[in-house]
């Protein structure tokens, strides 16, 4: 049996059904039919044409809201025109409606709308909507084209019916032959599946046509979809570690219970015991004279260097180190700097840090059997603010960077002033005869190569660089002067780099004064490792659960 | 010996001993050390910033320059204000054109400084380890330089491809380059924990000179107040 399907709410109905079992809309539109019509005998001329007509199947409250009887003189037009449904969105046939068809509710309403239409005058801004005018008492109210024409009797209905009904479309005729309204009976579907029946439209009478606006117009729930990610148990480990990770990271960590007297604790201090009573028993004693380390090829290389300066040689000297490891610096400086006061070289002192100037000041005062004074043989012009900036700037240009000594006093040569002995003839860096950084750390030691040396670079200069640095710079700077060409043309490294060249040069006191607790110390922190290591990886190998005979030979 | 050395040795005692007190852990008297060390190093940076850097360079040309040196001592002047307005939420837009200026500055002079002072260099350096003519010139043995060259060819290349950290994105099994880059990652290890044990020894070395040279300190302060007290034989 075929089903019809409501316009409204999208939902299917018996074929017989005129009204919707859902919504109540109707299903078939009313049909006026010209024959069975009476003109009524008094129409009001206020009628909204577009008023819908009531479906036969009221609820009870409406049913209420009607009068018993019938207004006399209120009828509805007769060629009022129905159609279209309750929004007026989806027209139904236009057809014209008897008079009978209209109940008698209906036909009442217009003429009680224009009562009170007749008593309460329009609004202004329904006036303005209507395009009236306020028009003097004296003038009957003019009334639209429409409603001034003489109402039609009965035979003039079916000729004047086109001119009042909304046009239906034309289809063309190819499609009109596909129509079955009012050719022939609708046939159910020989597939035996109920299948809907397009009641209105241009479609009407055709049957699985596709809904449009119902189905999609039916609200319904949304679909949801599954938001598990299919991980593996690996991933799964991840993602917990890094969300542990963050939620750890706003979590105030709680401060650790100060604890008793651990086995660290116990360890700590036999260790510190050890190292430092054997460091110590060798510095009062000093009976731990051990020989001097035999000389380098880069240690060699800079006692060469400085050897082959000319009397008054203009050297520029860099300390860059801190003074926590000024022990290590001074060791393996102290017999390099004196081999360049034993040559006469004037020294300039430049740092890039702020304390460097200080502790350049306190090297030379140590320095003992030198009699170098300040502005005379040295001159200190201080510290080179801007790290890797400023010390570009220094190379590029020297005078405009530092243009005066630590005590205020214009240090270089110029029109106006000669200038102090120490720079005497430098106007630039390759001016200088030497450059000789002493530093603590491996990036300031790379700053200074990559901002100095490709200045060196120059053809038909003559200046050395020379690094004195730390133990643990060695590494870094050692690619630098095994490169071919050389960018550091020697070095000399920590206290062990001091002691060569103090026994190259038979000065030095302070790397042969070290030397042998330095000695002592290591092969005691040595022993210290070894000893450590045997006890932990026998402790190891005692705690491992035996295996079992069948896991060992598997 | 003058009173200023006498003081400051004293003063060097104490400190000394404050700080070797951090072998029973963390406790006042380091703490204490500690913040008066940052104190001074603080207060002597900013008198050498005011007595090296501001007087000579920003104030002595603003007041006894020429015209010319008045004009350019300007610009660092209006920068450093500007750089003064980041104390202030409201004002602190205004600061970022001297960071700008900062930081572009001294990014280019870090790169620049790298590629021509170490990265060029060093990897002219690499190619000419397996120059047999430069081995000539330098007198040194052919075959021991062709051997330190290959080990450091190898090195180079070991190390740089233990920080390949590639996968195939393509398929499960790791590609025939993956396995040689990974093998090649291991020995790249190697060199690497050759390296940092190398500069552990070197730091370790470090910090031995400064306890001995510390220990000399306090022996050298201490006996000769203990020379009087012991007997004479």
């Amino acid at each position: 049996m075929g089903e019809i399907r409501c316009p409204m709410c999208g939902k299917s109905n018996p074929a017989e059904s005129e009204v919707c079992q859902f919504c109540q809309a109707r299903l078939i539109p009313l049909v006026f039919s010209p024959a069975k019509s009476e003109p009524p005998e008094s129409v009001p001329d206020e009628i909204p044409a577009g008023i819908d007509a009531a479906p036969t199947g009221e609820s009870d409250w409406l049913l209420d809201l009607r009068p018993d009887e019938s207004i006399p003189g209120e009828e509805l037009p007769v060629d009022f025109v129905v159609g279209g449904s309750e929004d007026g969105n989806a027209p139904l046939d236009e057809t014209h409606t008897s008079a009978d068809d209209v109940p008698d509710w209906l036909a009442r309403l217009p003429g009680e709308w224009t009562k009170e239409a007749e008593a309460e005058p329009l609004s202004d801004w329904l006036k303005m909507e209507t395009g009236e005018t306020e028009q003097p008492p004296s003038k009957p109210a003019e009334v639209t084209d429409w409603l001034s024409q003489p109402l039609p009797d009965e035979g003039q209905v079916e000729n004047t019916e086109s001119e009042f009904e909304l046009a239906p479309g034309e289809f063309p005729s190819w499609l009109e032959v596909f129509r079955p309204v009012g050719d022939e009976p609708q046939t159910v579907p020989a597939r035996g599946t109920p299948e809907s029946i397009e009641s209105s439209g241009p479609l009407a009478g055709l049957s699985g046509v596709l809904s449009a606006e119902p189905d999609h117009a039916r609200p319904r729930k949304s679909p949801t979809y599954s938001l598990k990610l299919r991980v593996s148990a690996n991933q799964r480990t991840h993602a917990d570690l890094l969300q542990g990770l963050i939620e750890s990271e706003g979590r105030a960590q709680p401060l650790p219970q100060r604890r008793g007297i651990s086995s660290q604790h116990v360890l700590r201090w036999a260790i510190a015991c050890v190292l430092w009573g054997a460091v110590l028993w060798s510095v009062i004693t000093g009976k731990q004279e051990a020989p001097l380390p035999a000389y380098t090829e880069e240690t060699a290389e800079v006692n060469r260097l400085i050897s082959q300066l000319p009397g008054e040689a203009r050297v520029l000297l860099a300390f860059d180190y801190e003074p926590g490891l000024s022990a290590e610096m001074e060791a393996a400086a102290t017999a390099v700097v004196d081999h360049l006061m034993l040559r006469g070289a004037y020294l300039t002192l430049v740092s890039t840090s702020p304390t460097g100037p200080i502790l350049a000041e306190r090297f030379l005062k140590n320095q003992t059997g030198h009699h170098y004074t300040s502005e005379v043989n040295y001159v200190n012009l201080g510290y080179i603010p801007g790290g890797a900036i400023g010390l570009l700037g220094f190379v590029e240009n020297p005078q405009r960077m530092l243009p005066y000594t630590l005590d205020m006093v214009a240090a270089w040569e110029s029109e106006a002033q000669p200038g102090l002995r120490a720079l005497q003839g430098v106007q630039r860096m390759n001016d200088f005869e030497m450059l000789m950084v002493i530093v603590d750390d491996p990036d300031l030691a790379r700053a200074w190569v990559e901002q100095v040396q490709p200045q060196l670079n120059e053809p038909d200069t003559l200046t050395s660089l020379v690094m004195v640095t730390s133990a643990q710079v060695e590494a870094v700077m050692r690619p630098y002067f095994e490169a071919n060409p050389r960018q550091v043309h020697g070095f000399v490294f920590g206290l062990r780099g001091g002691a060569a060249y103090a026994q190259l040069t038979g000065r030095g006191e302070l790397p042969r004064t070290y030397w042998g607790p330095y000695g002592f110390g290591l092969v005691v922190a040595a022993l210290l490792i070894l000893i450590g290591g045997l006890v932990l990886s026998s402790v190891s190998l005692l705690a491992r659960p035996p295996q079992v005979k069948g896991e060992a030979n598997q | 010996m003058s009173i200023a050395d006498l003081v400051g040795a004293i003063l060097g005692f104490i400190f000394t001993l404050l700080v070797f007190s951090y072998i029973i852990g963390d406790n006042p008297l380091f703490r204490l050390a500690i913040h008066i060390f940052i104190g001074v190093a603080a207060g002597f940076a900013a008198i050498m910033a005011v007595n090296n850097v501001l007087l000579p360079r920003l104030m002595i040309p603003l007041l006894d320059g020429s015209r010319d040196e008045r004009i350019l001592a300007l610009v660092p002047m209006v920068l450093g204000w500007l750089l003064l307005t980041k104390i202030s939420p409201r004002l602190s837009p205004f600061g970022n054109l001297p960071v700008a200026f900062l930081v572009g500055v001294g990014a280019a002079a870090a790169v620049g400084g790298a590629v021509t002072g170490t990265l060029f260099p060093q990897a002219y350096a690499s190619i000419n380890l397996l120059d047999l003519q430069s081995a000539g010139a330098i007198d040194t043995s052919l075959g021991l330089m062709l051997v330190n060259g290959v080990i450091i060819l190898i090195g180079t290349l070991a190390t740089l491809a233990y920080f390949h950290f590639g996968v195939s994105s393509r398929t499960q099994q790791p590609s025939q380059v993956q396995v040689w880059l990974e093998g090649l990652g291991q020995v790249g290890q190697a060199f690497i924990a050759i390296t940092l044990g190398f500069i552990f020894a070197g730091i370790y070395s470090a910090a031995m000179v400064a306890l001995i040279e510390r220990l000399y300190f306090l022996v050298n302060f201490v006996k000769p107040l203990l020379i009087p007290l012991l007997p004479s034989s």
